[in-house]
C-alpha cells in the first residue's frame, strides 16, 4: 500500500464513525424519548426518578418554544451547555475529511472535487461529506442555542410544568428541574413529522446527509476493474465499520462520562447555578446533548443503556467474522487472476494484519461480554448506574475496535489489484 | 460518446510483436514524457497450452474506450473524450486524486511525480489535429504489429477480435483497440 493511502485509512474510519455515531445517538435518543412518552403521567418514586417524565415531551416543546420567544438575546448570552456528543462527532468528522486532503497532490486544489457531480461518486461523496457536516455544525449550534434559551428563560414556570407532567416532582429546583429546564432535543426519529421546526427536520437531513455520505463511499471502490472491491464486502466494510465504531464510540462516550462524573459536573449542564449533584446529573439530561440518558421516570437507568450498546455492539464485531470467510471465499471462487492476486495477499502477504484485525476484534467482543457480566453482576440493569469496571471495559473493546478497523482499513487497500496484465 | 465512424483506435496484431520495445520509445520521444510514467507499456504474456508452452507481447496504452470509466470517475472533470474518441487529460483540472487509475482497467493514467498530475496517451491528438501523421508509436512499428485507423477500420481486419486473452472483459470499457491474438503452431 502507499503511504498516500494511509490518509484515505484516517479519511474513511473517521468519517463512517462519525457517521455511526451520530445515528445511533440518534437512535439512543428516540428510544429514550419513546420510553419516556411512555412513562408520562405516571407516578415516579425512587432516588433516580424524580426527572420529570418527558412526556413531557409536549410540555417540553411547549416550554421550549416560550422560552426562545420569551428570551430573545438573552438566550445567547447565557450559554447553555455545549452538546459534547455532536460535538465530538463533529471534531472526528472534521479531523477525517482533512485526512482526505493529503491523499490529493494538489490539496489546495481540492474544491476542484466537486466539479464532476453529475458522474463522478468521489465528486458526490465529497459534497455529501460537507453537507454532513454543515448540517451537523447547525445542529451543533442549534442545540446549544435552544438550550441557552431554555436556560434563560424564568425557571419558576418550568419548574411549575415540569411537576404537573411529572406528578411528583419536587417542588424545589432538582435535577428534574435540571433535566427539564432543556427543551426537546432534535431527534430524527421521534419528533413530530408535522412540526416546521429545526428541531425535527435538522437531524433528519443531518441523517440522511450522512448515509448518503457512506453510500457515495462505498460507490467509489464498486470498481469492475477492482475485483477485490467490486464486491459485497465494500459496502460491509464500510457499513461495518460505521456500526461498530459508532455504537462502541458512542458507548465509550457514556463510559468516560461515568468514569468521569464529579469532574466536569455539574457546572456546565447547570448554567441556572441550581447547585445539581454530580451522582444525581449523571442520570438526567439528553443523549445528544451530554451522553446522557434520562430515565424518565420508567426506572431504567444509564446501565442498561450500556448494556444495550454493549450487546449491539458484540453483534456489529460479530458481522466481519462472516465477513471475512465469505469475502475470501468468494474472491477464490472468482476465475480473474486478480481475485486469486488478492487472496494471496490477504492471507499470504498481510495474513499476520488480518489475524491481528480479527484478534483484535474477538478481544473487543470479549470486553464487551465483560461488561454485560459486570453489570449482571453488580445489580442487574435495572442499576442506577453501571459499574466502573464495566465503564472501563466499554473504553477498552473502543480502543481494540479502533486499532482493528485501522488494520482493516489498511488491508482493504492493500489487497487492491487490478484486472488485466 | 462519439459516433463509431469517427472513434480513432489501435490495432494490435500479437503474431507480429518482437517485444523491441521502438514503440515505447517512439512515444516517450514524440511526448516528452520524463522518466517513470509509461504512457505505453510492452508486456510479456508467456503460459502453456495444448501440450507446449508459447510466449508472446502486448503493446498497449489507453485504448481510448467507449465507456472511459477513468472520466466518469475523475471528481475534477480533467478527463474529457474528444468527438474523435480520443481521451485527454487536461493537466491543469488534474488535482492528483488517481481515482482514474483505480477505475481503469488497463493501468493506463500514469501518476507523475514530477508534476503530481496524472498522464496518458493522447493519441498524438497533435499530430491528428495537424495534420502530420497518427499516433508516433504506431507509425514507428517495424513489423506492423502496432497500427492504427478509425474503430470501423480497425475493426474490419480479418481475424480482429475485441477480447483478447490475458485482457480484461472488453464489455467494461469498450475499448477502441482490435487485436489479432496469437495463433499457436506447435510441431
Amino acid at each position: 500500500m502507499e503511504t498516500r493511502d494511509w490518509s484515505l485509512v484516517i479519511f474513511t474510519v473517521l468519517t463512517q464513525a462519525a457517521v455511526g455515531a451520530f445515528l445511533t445517538l440518534q437512535v439512543l435518543e428516540h428510544l429514550a424519548t419513546r420510553r419516556d412518552r411512555g412513562a408520562s403521567g405516571r407516578a415516579t418514586d425512587g432516588p433516580q426518578n424524580n426527572s420529570p417524565a418527558r412526556g413531557g415531551a409536549q410540555a417540553d416543546e411547549h416550554e421550549a418554544g416560550s422560552a426562545r420567544e420569551s428570551s430573545g438575546a438573552r438566550a445567547l448570552a447565557a450559554r447553555g451547555p455545549l452538546p459534547a456528543p455532536l460535538l465530538v462527532v463533529l471534531a472526528v468528522l472534521s479531523v477525517g475529511l482533512f485526512a482526505a486532503l493529503f491523499h490529493l497532490s494538489t490539496p489546495l486544489q481540492a474544491v476542484r472535487a466537486v466539479v464532476n457531480f453529475s458522474s463522478s461518486w468521489l465528486s458526490r461523496e465529497i459534497v455529501f461529506g460537507s453537507l454532513f457536516a454543515a448540517l451537523l455544525s447547525a445542529l451543533v449550534w442549534h442545540e446549544w442555542r435552544t438550550a441557552g434559551a431554555a436556560a434563560a428563560s424564568p425557571a419558576p414556570e418550568r419548574h411549575a410544568a415540569g411537576s404537573a407532567a411529572s406528578g411528583s416532582a419536587p417542588a424545589t429546583p432538582t435535577p428534574a428541574g435540571q433535566a427539564f429546564r432543556s427543551p426537546a432535543p432534535a431527534n430524527a426519529l421521534s419528533a413530530d413529522p408535522t412540526s416546521l421546526a429545526p428541531a425535527t427536520w435538522l437531524p433528519r437531513f443531518t441523517a440522511a446527509a450522512g448515509l448518503a455520505f457512506i453510500c457515495c463511499q462505498i460507490a467509489i471502490y464498486l470498481l469492475p476493474a477492482q475485483p477485490a472491491w467490486n464486491s459485497f464486502a465494500t459496502p460491509a466494510a464500510f457499513g461495518g465499520t460505521a456500526l461498530r465504531l459508532g455504537i462502541l464510540g458512542v458507548a465509550a462516550g457514556f463510559a468516560v462520562r461515568n468514569l468521569t462524573a464529579g469532574v466536569d459536573d455539574p457546572a456546565p449542564a447547570d448554567p441556572g447555578g441550581s447547585g445539581v449533584a454530580p451522582a444525581a446529573t449523571l442520570r438526567e439530561g439528553k443523549v445528544i446533548r451530554s451522553f446522557r440518558v434520562s430515565d424518565g421516570g420508567s426506572g431504567v437507568a444509564p446501565a442498561a443503556t450500556l448494556r444495550g450498546l454493549a450487546l449491539a455492539g458484540i453483534a456489529a464485531l460479530a458481522l466481519e467474522f462472516v465477513v471475512v470467510p465469505l469475502h475470501l471465499s468468494s474472491l477464490s471462487a472468482n476465475p480473474l487472476p486478480a481475485a486469486a492476486a488478492s487472496v494471496q495477499r490477504l492471507t499470504v502477504d498481510y495474513s499476520g494484519i488480518l489475524l491481528l484485525r480479527l484478534g483484535l476484534l474477538g478481544a473487543a467482543a470479549a470486553a464487551l461480554v465483560g461488561v454485560l457480566v459486570t453489570i449482571r453482576r453488580a445489580a442487574g440493569p435495572s442499576a442506577p448506574s453501571p459499574p466502573s469496571l464495566a465503564s472501563v471495559l466499554t473504553c477498552v473493546a473502543f480502543g481494540l475496535t479502533v486499532a482493528s478497523e485501522v488494520c482493516g482499513r489498511f488491508l482493504f487497500y492493500a489487497m487492491q489489484v487490478r484486472v488485466g496484465i | 460518446m462519439s459516433d463509431t465512424k469517427q472513434q480513432v483506435a489501435f490495432f494490435f496484431d500479437a503474431n507480429r510483436c518482437t517485444g523491441c520495445r521502438t514503440c515505447e520509445v517512439a512515444c516517450k520521444v514524440e511526448n516528452g514524457v520524463e522518466l517513470g510514467p509509461r504512457w505505453r507499456k510492452v508486456r510479456t504474456v508467456e503460459g502453456d497450452q495444448d501440450g507446449g508452452p508459447y510466449m508472446y507481447h502486448v503493446s498497449m496504452s489507453c485504448n481510448h474506450c467507449e465507456v472511459p470509466v477513468c472520466a466518469e470517475a475523475c471528481p475534477s472533470g480533467a478527463i474529457t473524450k474528444r468527438s474523435d474518441g480520443i481521451v485527454i487529460v487536461d493537466e491543469s483540472k488534474c488535482i492528483g486524486a488517481r481515482l482514474c487509475a483505480w477505475a481503469c482497467p488497463y493501468d493506463a493514467p500514469q501518476f507523475s511525480e514530477e508534476t503530481g498530475k496524472m498522464e496518458k496517451c493522447n493519441f498524438c491528438s497533435h499530430r491528428i489535429d495537424a495534420g502530420t501523421g497518427g499516433p508516433a508509436c504506431a507509425e514507428a512499428c517495424p513489423t506492423k504489429a502496432l497500427q492504427w485507423g478509425t474503430l470501423d477500420e480497425v475493426a474490419a481486419k480479418a481475424g480482429a477480435t475485441a477480447e483478447f486473452g490475458p485482457l480484461p472483459d472488453a464489455d467494461i470499457t469498450k475499448p477502441a483497440i482490435r487485436f489479432i491474438p496469437l495463433k499457436l503452431v506447435h510441431s
